[in-house]
């Protein structure tokens, strides 16, 4: 297969901030290089476009070179290469602009795929413009690496399959692709919904996780002990959660720092040490208590709406139809990647 | 091609320009003034278009055909174009029979461009 690959990775935060080779093993190059690496290894016509060559050493480019990968500095030269594309590039915006800028001239059927920097749904949202009227034919996906391409926990590649609302943002022959990818270079092909990828596969997965621990725990309390009615046990879930995402969304970190307040916060849920297995509450209090509220600061807490998006948008689709509430949909998410 | 259609339209005496929309607001083509901001409008126009049908079949009334908005300075027509919504900005006093015509006109050639 023919794919192109955009961005080499940040050698320094890999070897000299993250110290990947002694903490999670392998050997430099690693993350977008790597993946370029793997995939001529295993026999692909790989380009992989890089702008900035000072962004790893001589000697690095010389394996990624002597791998087959053909490196070049123009995002367009790349862009008429693949018939799949990989962005490993940096957060949001930059993305989106690259995404952009190669979206006109990649073979007929190519497909567009993030990696852990933008979502995908995000992405297609940014590009649909030009994906509805020009480039019907290109496919959005993702080729996410579960870890670090380069250490050998990097077992897996998620790809973006039909979102949750139905959509399909690539064809079948697109994800199979990706899929047989995959399997070339030994690695795990988890097609997950598009939506869902960010939540388990990006560095966000430690909240995911984190989070999903306080769900069970709570869920387990509320209605094995507690014996209180599964919904509301459920519906004090996405309270919590929609709390601390909509002050995050609105108002940063400091914000967030701002508004809660510790020591009630502590009380309160001690109260909720119920049964002697909650070893996760007790450490998310001790982590709590220990907190240094100034390592964030504190901000302003602006104006913000708790409200239940699902319902929300259910309640506007019923008011103004499906249409054009997909369409706020996909402004309002444009603008958070802005 | 959506653009042609659309620079015709705009000759028609009152039209101050017109564009059309995918339902969800997308901009499809767009020939209004350049002091309009065409991704708002596109979006606005997606909004009452949406919520305009949603009353109209609420309270039996069928299919939407058009949706208007008159303001002092000028008004909004808005019409089902099959994928799309046809919009036009006009002139507060304008020949709306004749406006209504030019519309349904270029709706019909719209269509068969989006199908």
């Amino acid at each position: 297969m023919r794919v192109s690959v955009y961005g080499a990775g940040n050698q320094n935060l890999y070897i000299n901030q993250l110290n990947l080779p002694e903490k999670f093993g392998g050997e430099p190059p690693y993350g977008g290089s790597r993946m370029a690496i793997e995939f001529a290894e295993a026999g692909h016509d790989v380009v992989l476009a890089e702008p900035n060559k000072n962004i790893m050493s001589e000697d690095l480019w010389k394996k990624v070179e002597d791998a087959g990968v053909k490196v070049v500095s123009d995002d367009l030269e790349a862009a008429k290469h693949g018939e799949i594309h990989i962005l490993f590039t940096p957060f949001g915006r930059l993305t989106i602009n690259i995404a952009k800028k190669i979206i006109n001239h990649v073979p007929e059927n190519a497909v567009i795929c993030n990696t852990c920097t933008i979502p995908t749904p995000v992405l297609y949202r940014a590009l649909e413009g030009i994906l509805r009227l020009k480039r019907k034919d290109v496919g959005i996906s993702s080729f996410h690496p579960t870890g670090v391409p380069g250490t050998p926990g990097q077992k897996y590649y998620t790809i973006a399959g039909k979102s949750l609302e139905g959509k399909e943002y690539a064809s079948e022959n697109q994800v199979n692709k990706l899929v047989e990818l995959a399997e070339s270079v030994d690695k795990i092909p988890y097609v997950a919904p598009a939506d869902i990828v960010p939540a388990v596969a990006d560095m966000g997965s430690l909240v995911t996780a984190i989070a999903l621990v306080g769900i069970l725990d709570y869920y387990s309390v509320g209605t094995q002990v507690i014996k209180a009615p599964k919904e509301m046990i459920e519906k004090q879930i996405l309270i919590s959660l929609q709390t601390l995402a909509a002050i995050i969304e609105t108002s940063g970190m400091e914000g967030l720092i701002n508004i809660l307040n510790k020591d009630a916060l502590i009380s309160s849920a001690k109260n909720m040490l119920i049964n002697k297995k909650q070893e996760d509450l007790n450490l998310a209090l001790k982590i709590i208590e220990d907190f240094n509220d100034s390592k964030i600061g504190k901000g302003d807490v602006n104006t913000t709406y708790l409200v239940a998006p699902q319902t929300f948008i259910k309640e506007a689709m019923s008011l103004i139809g499906k249409h054009a509430i997909e369409g706020i949909i996909r402004r309002s998410s444009n603008k958070l990647f802005e | 091609m959506i653009d042609r259609v659309l620079l015709e339209l705009n000759k028609t005496e009152g039209i101050k320009g017109s564009m059309v929309v995918g339902k969800d607001g997308l901009v499809i083509a767009s020939q209004l003034p350049g002091n309009v901001d065409a991704e708002l409008v596109g979006a606005m126009a997606s909004a009452a278009f949406g919520a305009a049908e949603r009353t109209a079949s609420e309270i039996g009334m069928g299919n939407l055909e058009q949706t208007m908005i008159e303001g002092e300075h000028g008004k909004i027509l808005m019409v089902d174009a099959g994928e799309g919504i046809l919009a036009i900005l006009t002139e507060s006093k304008v020949n709306l029979g004749l406006i209504r015509i030019t519309m349904k006109r270029a709706v019909d050639k719209i269509k068969a461009m989006l199908s």
